[in-house]
């Protein structure tokens, strides 16, 4: 067929559809849409690479389920199975692996760059709320999925963590109970977490999702401070399609490259079969993202006061994630107002103990 | 049969009946044992000073039978509520002061030798210690008259019983060896017994020593498990391949079949030991069967007999199999060494080993044909266990291959993005 035929095809199909759904309302929105330009604008990528790292997560979590057998006695086979035996199902496995802490890291990124370019004043109120529940949603995500191989190291991994859960001050108790199914991590918490896992958590996170990017839709991206500030004249945009969408497209393709390279150089492994009634491994360590939160609590001693040393500990880490997600209502500054240096000089703070505490966590023993 | 060997039995038969006259407990027949405790004793003897009294009774907190509650006088006699030494040492009262050699065995079977006192004591513990002690060849020559051989306190310590699974007993399995040793590797001591003092030495880097004082097996044979404990004698020419065959019990069945066991019996050859050793018991190594220096079968085959031939062929597939589980096992940890998964192969070679082990055994018959038939089989366990090794080795570079194929197909991609990017004026 000619190019002339082709293109009258394409152009009949279109019409067809516009008929319908009226997609040339949506072309006309699309060309319609900017992104400021300031010397911060690489950081605006990183809520489509988290994205795009999400739907990953989702076809290859597909790919995963067709052959995981959700039991104790048979997820650590069907996970060496799938390693040793599916065509290519070691580099599915290892691509979610890689794919599931890049998308943990891009997040916090994004996150941070949001609070740095003040995105998340006034009007964006609910789309900042709505991110951090996200991040919350990815950690959960990853809490859940550790243990789905069911090997020593992940075993011992959320027995911890659920301790953790446990001294969560009130609620604890019953919490960890919950989250176990028992008064121990067992084959009923495998089916709780991979239930978790693959619907109860997407179906959420789905969810928020599409509120966070009909948000974004409906309020255009926020303009910071430095750009605003400028004159009419010099403030540069960059239309949304194709200019912004091309480079979104590049970077997920770069992404992709490096996600393919990670799974085959750092191949995921599998380990040992847990075994309950087996003494802990020495230097069982929670995933990174759970570094900091684990040596906070190793260094606070067994009481402080009166109060169990653990509890106050997730008390004051808990309402410090409290005021990170409620960050738009202590900061009621308009968008484009002026900068807040308390708060600069706290987050920065904050951030750099954060990182410095997750370093320690992974070297010390 | 020899002289020695006609009259060993009626010997032994009128050891046991001298010693059952003789040697009787210290007390009279149907008296019940009876603990005393600690009593007045400490209250002189610690006051003595004299160090080899004091050496004698330092582990005494320790001792078994002091902890359940025994005192001295339940050995050593006397009475033990008097605070006056001659009324203490009173032979009146029993005083015998430090057993003699030849009454320690009564003594201690006094108790030991009673089942109803001991079922009440210990009744795991077997009560049969003091009549077994007589047929030994020990209690033979304490009988004869002589005092440098082992009786109970040899053994067991006088003041530092422990019972023989505290690992620091003098007769725990790993502290077995030593214990025989502190008088057959005594060249003093032992002289005038014409007997060898090197057991020890050959013993401790054999196999079974290896196993046991280094690896900590205690699964692993020491003296008495070969020569018994308290009926300790030397296994004979005949009943070498029983005493081995309590461990190695197929190896036993499998000789027992094989061509080698009427003509070793008839020549009075030494069953196990013949090609093994006792107390030096290496590990089997092919060599063993090549005609060469290390062989044993040299010992009795001549050049191109049957028997050489044999000895060849188990040489040559024993030395092709050792070889190809190093292959395998060497392609298995240069496949994980790079990261890939090769429990399919460890298994394998896990079968092999079993294989392999089954075919040394099964060596011990003789019989080629059975051993041909187990030789292929761990072949084709070790090959595939190989080909294991190499598929993962070929997963690791096609893996390696693909990313760089993936990449290369991604570049025109990125290029094309980037050069219409460019194109666009922001």
């Amino acid at each position: 067929m000619n190019q002339d035929g082709s293109t009258s095809i394409g152009r009949r199909l279109y019409r067809w559809l516009d008929e319908r759904y009226h997609l040339n309302d949506l072309v006309a929105f699309l060309g319609s849409k900017d992104v400021p330009i300031t010397r911060m604008s690489f950081f605006y990528y990183f809520g489509g690479i988290t994205l795009f790292l999400f739907f990953v997560q989702v076809v290859t979590g597909i790919l995963l389920l067709m052959y995981y057998v959700p039991s104790a006695d048979e997820a650590y086979e069907s996970v060496h199975y799938i390693m040793a035996k599916v065509p290519f199902g070691w580099l599915i496995r290892s691509i979610h692996m890689w794919s599931a802490n890049l998308m943990i890291l891009s997040a916090m990124i994004h996150l941070v760059s949001v609070f740095y370019m003040r995105a998340y004043r006034k009007p964006r109120e609910l789309t900042w709320i709505s991110g951090c529940m996200m991040l919350g949603l990815l950690l959960a995500f990853g809490f859940s999925g550790y243990l789905l191989p069911w090997n020593e190291l992940a075993f011992f991994a959320t027995r911890i963590g659920t301790e953790v859960v446990a001294s969560i001050p009130l609620v604890g108790d019953w919490m960890a109970y919950v989250m176990r199914g028992g008064e121990d991590v067992s084959g009923t918490t495998l089916n709780r977490f991979f239930g978790l896992h693959v619907a109860v958590l997407p179906g959420v996170a789905a969810l928020l999702v599409a509120f966070h990017l009909i948000a974004i839709q409906r309020q255009g991206m926020s303009k910071p401070t430095e750009w605003l500030n400028k004159p009419p004249e010099q403030r540069r945009r960059m239309p949304f399609f194709p200019n912004f969408l091309l480079r979104d497209l590049l970077l997920w393709f770069v992404v992709l490259n490096f996600l393919a390279a990670l799974a085959v150089f750092f191949p995921a492994h599998l380990g040992e079969k847990a075994d309950p009634f087996a003494p802990a491994p020495a230097g069982i360590k929670p995933e990174w993202y759970f570094l900091a939160q684990y040596q906070v609590l190793k260094w606070l001693p067994p009481t402080i006061g009166p109060f169990d040393g653990d509890s106050v500990g997730m008390l004051v880490m808990s309402l410090g994630m409290l005021a990170v997600v409620l960050l738009p209502f202590l900061d009621r500054t308009p968008e484009g107002g002026p900068r807040r240096l308390w708060l600069d000089l706290v987050a920065t703070l904050a951030l750099v103990i954060l990182i410095i505490v997750t370093v320690l966590g992974h070297v010390l023993p | 049969m020899c002289f020695l060997d006609r009259i060993a039995p009626p010997l032994l038969l009128l050891a046991v009946l001298l010693a059952g006259l003789h040697a009787t407990p210290a007390r009279a027949e149907g008296e019940t044992p009876v603990i005393t405790g600690p009593g007045e004793c400490e209250s002189c003897h610690t006051q003595l000073q004299e160090e080899w009294l004091l050496d004698s009774v330092a582990n005494l907190a320790y001792d078994q039978h002091f902890r359940k509650g025994m005192g001295c006088v339940d050995c050593h006699g006397g009475d033990y509520t008097a605070t006056d030494k001659s009324a203490a040492h009173d032979p009146a009262h029993g005083y015998i002061g430090i057993p003699s050699e030849l009454d320690i065995p009564a003594l201690c079977g006094s108790c030991h030798n009673d089942p109803e006192f001991m079922a009440a004591q210990n009744p795991q513990l077997p009560v049969d210690q003091y009549m077994r002690y007589w047929t030994s060849r020990h209690g033979q020559l304490l009988r004869m008259g002589m005092r440098k051989v082992a009786q109970c306190s040899s053994c067991h310590t006088a003041h530092n019983v422990r019972p023989a699974n505290d690992t620091r007993s003098s007769v725990y399995p790993a502290n077995v060896p030593q214990t025989c040793a502190n008088c057959h590797s005594d060249t003093d001591y032992m002289a005038g017994y014409r007997i060898p003092t090197d057991q020890f030495e050959k013993y401790r880097y054999s196999v079974h020593g290896v196993a046991l004082l280094d690896e900590g097996d205690i699964a692993a044979p020491a003296c008495n498990d070969c020569h018994g404990n308290h009926g300790a004698v030397p296994p004979g020419v005949q009943s070498i391949s029983h005493v081995c065959g309590m461990c190695h019990s197929l190896v036993a069945d499998y000789f027992e079949e094989s061509p080698h066991a009427a003509h070793f019996a008839a020549e009075g050859i030494g069953q196990c030991t013949a090609c093994h050793d006792y107390h030096a018991v290496a590990h089997p190594q092919p060599a063993m069967f090549n005609m060469g220096p290390d062989s044993v079968c040299i010992s009795c085959h001549r050049h191109d007999d049957a028997g050489w031939q044999t000895g060849r062929q188990l040489f040559t597939m024993v030395s092709n199999l050792t070889e190809l589980r190093e292959e395998a096992s060497r392609e298995l940890a240069n496949a994980k060494n790079l990261g890939m998964d090769i429990t399919e192969g460890e298994f394998l070679l896990q079968d092999f080993r079993n294989n392999f082990l089954e075919l040394r055994t099964l060596s011990h018959s003789f019989d080629m044909e059975l051993i041909e038939t187990k030789a292929e089989e761990a072949v084709t366990q070790a090959s595939e266990a190989r080909a294991v090794a190499f598929g993962a080795v070929e997963e690791f570079h096609f893996r390696r291959r693909g990313l760089l194929v993936a990449l290369l197909l991604s570049v025109p991609v990125i290029i094309i993005l980037a050069v219409k990017i460019r194109s666009l004026d922001i």
